[in-house]
């Protein structure tokens, strides 16, 4: 006596099909899209504050004697960021750089990450500003040619937005089960 | 000793990924508190097992003693390390850095994800083999030590989660006997008559 198992292909199909309906439906929540938008700029803000640079997995390359000296200087008429300490190097003084990192949804499944507003220029010991205000677009641009690239996806974040999905997939599978049960 | 399901070790990130739902039968998705305290207890156990036990996942005993040159470097001595303490800590930022990195639905994403990953891969492969002495496996659960030794605190709050998600699913059949009941019951007609009056 023997046994054969064959797999019924029309009902993986089916099956096949449902995720794929539900997957692509998910893509088009916006609350979903938000979460996983949020995640992504918090990741870039959380590593680069606490000095690890995403693009080159490490910590960002020291700053320098004199640039320290003037932080401390401009720390005494500049509103400094609670993660902001003056030979640390991490991207922040104001904080602003890391703050003005937005993003938008331009599809479904979509994000884009940019960066909003201007730079303001700091303040010197006379209360009087050092420069002209950039664009942070600009400044991001500037400080990643100098040796600090910030800007990225880490694997962390990429793993997190998996479960974000996965998260409202379930949901949404909880919810057409639901459904199936009323209507049967 | 296999490794730990759901141990990622690479580079830029060192972290075990663990889908609760389907190690415990229990969806977690409305008890974000919950994921997390469960997310804190592994983290601690993990930074606890090593650091008073010497031991890396499974209970296996990291490799010991640190190595001659080491031991003889200034930073062994200025930290005023023990040779025989295989506690993975020499400024503590490395075990300090395990965090939980994501607590999503019912998954945990736990571990390493920044400066101190690299660190923590040299350690896990042994400088990818190149230094086999290095080797310490200090990262990571089994599934068997999360069962007896992190989910065993929380079995209470598991076990009456997994009863309120079967009475869940058995309400919603015994809703639809209620309302298959209704709808047959005189009550439901005459409410229907008021309704259609009403119009």
């Amino acid at each position: 006596m023997s046994f054969e198992f064959k797999l019924k292909t029309e009902s993986v199909n089916k099956l096949h099909d449902d995720v794929v309906r539900i997957f692509n439906k998910v893509l088009s929540n916006e609350q979903m899209m938000n979460e996983i938008g949020k995640a992504v700029v918090t990741d870039i803000q959380v590593k680069t504050k606490k000095g690890y640079s995403i693009p080159n997995n490490s910590s960002f390359k020291p700053l320098t004697r004199s640039w320290i000296n003037r932080r401390k200087k401009l720390a005494e008429v500049n509103p400094v960021d609670e993660e902001y300490a003056p030979s640390k190097s991490n991207l922040t003084f104001t904080g602003d750089l890391l703050r003005s990192i937005i993003f938008k949804i331009t599809g479904k499944g979509k994000l884009e990450f940019d960066f909003k507003d201007d730079h303001e220029p700091y303040m010197n010991l006379d209360g009087e500003p050092l420069g002209k205000p950039i664009k942070n677009k600009t400044l991001a641009g500037y400080v990643a040619a100098a040796g600090r690239p910030f800007f990225g996806l880490s694997r962390a974040v990429q793993l997190k937005t998996n479960s974000i999905v996965k998260k409202y997939m379930n949901r949404a599978l909880k919810v057409q089960k639901l459904l199936k049960n009323i209507d049967n | 000793m296999a490794k730990p399901k759901g141990l990622i070790v690479e580079q830029d990130l060192v972290a075990q990924e663990f889908d609760l739902e389907s190690i415990t039968g229990v969806d977690f998705s409305d008890e974000p508190d919950l994921l997390e305290n469960i997310g804190n207890a592994i983290k601690d156990h993990i930074t606890e097992r090593v650091i008073t036990k010497n031991q890396g996942y499974g209970g296996k005993q990291l490799r010991a003693p640190y190595s001659k040159t080491y031991q003889n470097s200034l930073e062994f001595d200025l930290f005023g390390k023990d040779k025989d303490d295989i506690n993975m800590t020499l400024t503590g930022d490395m075990l300090g850095a395990i965090n939980i990195i994501s607590a999503e639905g019912s998954d945990l994403l736990i571990g390493i994800d920044d400066q101190n990953a690299a660190k923590a891969h040299g350690h896990m492969t042994g400088k990818n083999g190149q230094v086999k002495n290095m080797k310490r496996e200090f990262f990571g659960v089994t599934i068997d030590e999360l069962k007896k030794k992190v989910l065993s605190k929380f079995s209470s709050d598991i076990k009456e989660l997994k009863s309120e998600q079967s009475k869940e699913s058995t309400r919603t059949v015994a809703d639809f006997q209620t309302v298959e009941q209704q709808i047959n019951s005189t009550n439901f007609r005459v409410v229907g008559e008021i309704v259609d009056l009403g119009e």
